[in-house]
């Protein structure tokens, strides 16, 4: 349980990362 | 569109060309029992096979089409026979029985098959493809031999790639030629869906193949002249093969591994040490039977393959893998090339190796253009773990990645040269995908939520890229008014074209050079020829050696007008030129002029 309640974190923080990084692609675009 | 469509059927008769080769080359192995793998096998053999032919024909002055073309159909007929062969008794795939999500994975791919044909046959504009990926075969096609380009130490790198898009050139044109390394990429992901699918399930194939190939980063590596796909395909067949010798103990396997990994090492110098990593990966998954025979099974093959590169470096220049590590450059030249390395990234130190994944993920700019690669290699791939079965060959695996990408972090972090892991990471990253989707419901939101969202981004951002392509491809914009958008002071190249020729000789500090039409030498990427510094008696002794007529330089390089003004020369004509920052974005550097000057008393 433990390494899966692990693996939904790491999943969110890379995710949102890559959001931030995309957001800054589309502002430098625009 | 209909050239297009024409280089795309030639592109598949190249195809049937290397895989007849790759037939007869490798028929003293057997066949794999693994079709889908033995035609792989073949066809990465017949590319290896046509670059080494290659290669010897252009150091013997042989490279004409009427050399060319009859080993290439003979090949292709043999490439026919071979495909009958391999089909016959294949089922089809029973796409109905097929989940939806797998469908629109399926679709997904073919999109981007289609996205990056259409940006492969837009006449080449990638600045290194303009610098000496096609601009070196090109020189080389018009001499109808190979010789030492000694201006441009990148020209020293193993050429396989740059052999197979000069075979391009000789087929019909430019464009043709760039398809080699597009062929390169779809081999590579055929040979990551057929991995996987061995390793796992369809699923988990059709995955990996999204997750490698459904990415903005790999189309602009597989439409720009790239050595990338090519050293992802080798590398890519050296991992399946091994695979195949951990589990079935096949000699043969072990073989190919080794043929697989000195291709990668013929491809570029990276390409060695992706063939160098997988070998240390192999000798740990089979320690239990290495066996000194079984070494030199894969080892000499390896070395057999990549050794025609290094042997020409060694004969040339002393040094085998010029100009590193026993160097060979000026103090300038190799100076400017360090700086050059350590210009990309954040830096080298314990802490920013630290950070690396994570800016990778959220600051990957610096690492140019690491905001195009997926994401979904370092979400997922760590997630391999959660599946029990993956787990210890993963460990093993995973060290090799590592190994791999601390080398790459202190060497020169572009994110281009991370292409040779992608095949397996995309494999990784799929099971872990997959392991975290059949842990429980939450994963099986998140994995699918991520996934479908990044792919999503990625269509955008490629769709984007190719964008660009698309009028001139469909003919509503002419290749002239293309190439004024896309190439770097290209004013400048038209008015030299127009006013030098064939008699003349050209010195130049631009790095636009596939477009030029006379004989034309520069000043050396790094400065390796003539250093900036360099006083009027080497310059004049530089100028006199090569027989220069006409110098061309921006006036911005001031050390070059300077050396100029060394010369008896006389200004004949200033171009505003602007150079080309971003292709998809049509950004331009600020307003630059091109002068060009007339050495007196040259003939």
């Amino acid at each position: 349980v433990r390494s899966y309640a692990l693996a939904v974190l790491w999943v969110a923080i890379a995710t949102a990362l890559y959001g931030w990084q995309m957001l800054h692609l589309v502002r430098d675009i625009g | 569109l209909g050239e297009c469509i024409l280089h795309t059927l030639l592109a598949g008769v190249t195809a049937l060309a290397w895989l007849g080769l790759g037939s007869v080359l490798l028929a003293p192995l057997g066949h794999s029992p693994d079709r889908m793998l033995d035609a792989l096998n073949r066809i990465g053999a017949g590319a290896v096979g046509f670059a080494l032919l290659t290669f010897a024909a252009g150091w013997s002055g042989l490279l004409y089409p009427a050399a060319y073309l009859p080993v290439f159909g003979s090949s292709a007929a043999v490439g026919l026979v071979a495909t009958g062969s391999l089909l016959r008794g294949a089922s089809p795939p029973h796409f109905r029985s097929w989940p939806p999500w797998q469908l629109v994975l399926l679709a997904l791919l073919g999109f981007y098959v289609l996205l990056d044909i259409l940006s492969t046959c837009a006449p080449i504009t990638s600045p290194d493809a303009l610098l000496y990926h096609a601009a070196d075969p090109a020189r080389f096609e018009k001499d109808h031999r190979i010789s030492e380009v000694t201006w441009n130490s990148s020209s020293y790198e193993p050429f396989t790639v740059e052999m197979l898009v000069l075979d391009g050139f000789l087929l019909w044109d430019w464009v043709q030629g760039a398809f080699a390394p597009l062929l390169l990429a779809l081999a590579s992901l055929c040979a990551v869906v057929g991995a996987a699918s061995r390793i796992a399930d369809r699923a988990t194939a059709l995955l990996a193949g999204a997750i490698f190939f459904a990415q903005p980063f790999m189309s602009w590596e597989a439409s720009s002249v790239f050595v990338e796909p090519g050293i992802a395909f080798a590398v890519s067949l050296a991992a399946w093969n091994l695979f195949r010798f951990v589990r079935h103990d096949e000699l043969s396997a072990l073989i190919l591994a080794g043929v697989f990994s000195g291709a990668a090492a013929g491809m570029k110098y990276l390409g060695l040490i992706a063939a160098l990593t997988l070998g240390v990966a192999a000798a740990i998954l089979s320690r239990q039977r290495l066996r000194p025979a079984r070494v030199l099974a894969f080892s000499l093959p390896a070395v057999a393959v990549a050794l025609p590169w290094y042997v020409k470096n060694a004969v040339l220049t002393g040094n085998p893998i010029y100009p590193y590590v026993f160097g060979g450059l000026n103090e300038s030249a190799a100076a400017e090339l360090q700086d050059t390395r350590d210009m990309f990234g954040h830096g080298h130190s314990p802490l920013d190796l630290l950070l690396l994944p994570f800016r990778l993920l959220g600051d990957a700019e610096a690492f140019d253009a690491g905001e195009f690669i997926s994401p979904l290699f370092l979400i997922f791939a760590p997630l391999v773990f959660l599946a029990p079965r993956a787990r210890r060959p993963a460990a093993v695996i995973w060290a090799g990645v590592i190994l791999y990408m601390v080398g790459w972090f202190f060497a020169t972090q572009q994110a281009r040269f991370l292409v040779p892991l992608m095949p397996v990471l995309a494999v990784l990253a799929a099971v872990g995908a997959l392991a975290l989707a059949r842990r429980g419901e939450v994963g099986r939101w998140v994995a699918a939520g991520v996934v479908t969202a990044v792919l999503a981004t990625g269509v955008a951002v490629s769709s984007v890229y190719a964008a660009q392509f698309v009028p001139v491809v469909a003919g509503a914009e002419s290749r002239r008014n293309f190439l004024h958008e896309k190439v770097s002071y290209y004013d400048g190249v038209e008015w030299l074209n127009r006013h030098l020729g064939d008699d003349d000789m050209l010195l130049t500090d631009n790095w636009t050079l596939l477009y030029l039409d006379m004989p034309y030498i520069t000043f050396g990427t790094m400065g390796d020829l003539l250093p900036p510094e360099a006083g009027p008696e080497q310059t004049r002794s530089f100028v006199r050696k090569h027989g220069v007529t006409h110098v061309a330089v921006l006036k911005g390089h001031e050390n070059r007008r300077r050396q100029v003004g060394y010369l008896p020369s006389r200004l004949l004509a200033r171009i505003p030129v602007r150079a080309v920052t971003s292709r998809t974005l049509a950004e331009l550097g600020p307003p630059d002029e091109m002068l060009i000057y007339a050495i007196e008393g040259s003939t």
